[in-house]
């Protein structure tokens, strides 16, 4: 009996055993409680869909040394156009947070895919200039930024103050200027130029935003986010529209880079990280972007990306080369003409969807 | 010994699960999402009949992008079988040394990922003091050509490698030369490697993304940009609809082809 006991347990029993212990290990591999990495630290590996290089250098490592068995991988398959929350909503169980504006969080809510956090989880949260949690309430903020008018003193010979003059010279520069290849931002240009909201819905002020742009098109060199720094910085391009952090980029190379904002005002980012709804590692997106808004932490990230932040108690930890620049700086002037682009509605989605495939295909 | 019905079946069944799974299958639901309907703020799509998205291909702006992919795509070919033919006619006529030596200079290309050797004009471009050129029509038309003359260079090779020396010898001595010896003898019979060429450049060119996103400086849109775009805005059944509307054109342009490679 005894003996008949042990071989069935060796045999049925045991392969059982495996059936059920297999998979429950390696769901307690990814998601477990390590000992010795704080108290009810996670692990497991969770993925961040993001740009390339939008993270800090050591982050990644240091926070895998700071949580043995805890690990960030970032995805940056991430679309050049259109909406972060739909590339996510078609890629199920891809992803477990991801980067996006404003406008995201609300299109991730209508598409589905947001996953409500729990802030007290983020106890680091409190490093972020309370300005910034109140435009991005629903999610962590991480950085913003605004769209400028970034151009080479030495080529271009006229004083720029405003997207009419932006308008002017397209022609002068015949095949030196670029323009933002992302939608809301170009389209925002065309309606700010012509004096509207960026986050407007009304279709006809998308169509006259769309013909001022298209008219301006012939004069393009490209229609481009990619490398304008350094195009900028090497004379390829005399005038672009380009992000603040290009700039700042641009003038650690050449010192004849010059920009403005817009006296019609411009269009601008507030961007964080949003959990994907129904992620399982929920408490490891909690425990990393606690880990990021660490101010050294924080800090890093901003000496990667040259981008404006938003932690003042980072700040003495910012390269002086990025803390000093006035692109980045959030001065008056900044605060009164950016216009964050946020959620258009249906109406206003489908007039920029639409305005952006006429401007592309003209 | 003929196979008996069943196990020719059961050879069969692993290409054929293959050719269903990969091909039919994505082909249908390519088909049938582009009669479905996509709600641009939940991403949802709604599979209700209907013909927005086939209706909207109608509009200016895709038209316009659809006619400049054809004409783009049909100078590509042009442009890459005309300079091909000089050179496989030399690849042809060459002693074997020469020849591999011609061939390792056309296919040496190749080991390059496409998007380097696309990005690797751009820098020809830059060198060269044309960066105000980066970003016309003709900038992604030359790019093209460049980027596919191998695959026109090699079938009209295969093809006119199995022309026989005393052919050329007969054409001449009995006054073909030159002009004549090129329209008369030559070209007919490599046209099926012209056909064979210009499926292997206009096929792949006709739906091209990376040329026009680099050396059209993302300006000069084709018909595989918009493509790429409408599914990146989460409309799928209009990223459907150009999709079977490119093949449809691109199976007029096979049958064209077939006739021009069927007569030889």
């Amino acid at each position: 009996m005894t003996s008949n006991s042990h071989e069935l347990l060796t045999r049925r029993k045991l392969l059982a055993w495996a059936a059920v212990s297999l998979p429950a290990a390696k769901l307690l591999s990814q998601v477990s409680f390590a000992e010795g990495a704080g108290q009810n630290a996670v692990t497991g590996d969770a993925v961040l869909l993001n740009y390339p290089g939008w993270i800090g250098k050591g982050e990644q490592k240091g926070f895998s040394a700071r949580f043995p068995g805890a690990k960030i991988t970032v995805s940056t398959e991430v679309p050049d156009s259109g909406s972060y929350a739909q590339f996510v909503k078609s890629r199920p169980g891809a992803f477990d947070f991801f980067l996006g504006d404003v406008a995201s969080v609300a299109q991730a809510k209508a598409a589905g895919v947001f996953e409500q956090m729990d802030f007290s989880k983020v106890p680091n949260i409190k490093n972020i200039a309370p300005k910034y949690r109140r435009d991005y309430p629903d999610a962590m903020p991480n950085d913003t930024g605004k769209v400028v008018i970034g151009y080479r003193k030495d080529l271009v010979k006229a004083t720029i103050t405003s997207w009419a003059d932006f308008w002017k010279l397209a022609p002068k520069l015949d095949g030196r200027v670029t323009m933002l290849d992302i939608d809301g931002d170009t389209i925002g240009v065309g309606l700010k130029y012509l004096g509207y909201s960026v986050n407007s819905t009304n279709a006809e002020e998308y169509a006259k935003a769309t013909a001022a742009l298209i008219k301006i098109k012939p004069n393009l060199q490209a229609v481009t986010s990619k490398d304008l720094a350094k195009k900028l910085a090497g004379g390829q391009i005399a005038m672009c529209t380009c992000f603040d952090y290009d700039i700042a980029a641009a003038q650690g190379k050449s010192k004849n880079i010059a920009w403005v904002i817009p006296d019609e005002g411009t269009t601008g980012y507030l961007e964080g990280f949003i959990p994907v709804k129904g992620t399982k590692k929920l408490d490891l997106v909690h425990q990393f972007m606690n880990f990021h808004l660490e101010p050294k932490n924080y800090a890093d990230f901003i000496n990667a990306t040259g981008s404006s932040w938003l932690m003042p108690a980072a700040e003495k930890y910012i390269k002086p080369s990025i803390r000093s620049s006035e692109v980045l700086a959030p001065t008056a002037r900044a605060r009164k003409l950016v216009e964050y682009g946020g959620f258009r509605g249906a109406k206003g989605t489908q007039a920029l969807a639409k305005a952006w495939a006429e401007f592309k295909a003209a | 010994m003929r196979a008996r019905p069943l196990g020719r079946i059961a050879l069969a069944s692993p290409t054929a699960i293959l050719v269903v799974g990969l091909v039919l299958a994505p082909l249908i639901l390519t088909f049938v999402t582009s009669f479905a309907r996509a709600d641009i703020v939940t991403f949802d799509i709604s599979y209700a009949w209907n013909l927005d998205s086939y209706r909207a291909l109608a509009d200016g702006i895709y038209t316009k992008t659809l006619l400049r992919s054809l004409a783009l795509s049909l100078g590509a070919t042009a442009g890459a079988v005309i300079v091909a033919l000089p050179i496989a006619f030399l690849m042809s006529q060459a002693s074997p040394r020469a020849r591999l030596v011609i061939l390792a200079l056309v296919a040496i290309p190749f080991w390059t990922s496409f998007v380097i050797r696309t990005y690797a004009w751009e820098n020809v471009l830059l060198a060269l003091g044309l960066e105000r050129q980066i970003g016309s029509v003709w900038v992604v038309e030359v790019g093209m050509i460049v980027t596919y003359l191998p695959f026109a260079v090699l079938p009209i090779a295969a093809s006119l490698g199995r022309l026989d020396r005393s052919t050329l010898d007969a054409a001449g001595d009995l006054g073909a030369h030159g002009w004549r010896l090129l329209r008369r003898v030559v070209l007919p019979l490599s046209r099926r490697g012209i056909a064979a060429a210009a499926l292997l450049v206009g096929i792949p060119a006709t739906g091209e993304v990376i040329v026009p996103q680099v050396l059209g400086g993302g300006k000069t849109l084709l018909a595989g940009n918009v493509l790429q775009s409408s599914f990146q805005l989460g409309d799928r059944p209009l990223g459907s609809a150009l999709a079977i509307a490119l093949m449809v054109a691109l199976l007029l342009y096979a049958g064209l082809a077939r006739i021009i490679g069927g007569r030889a």
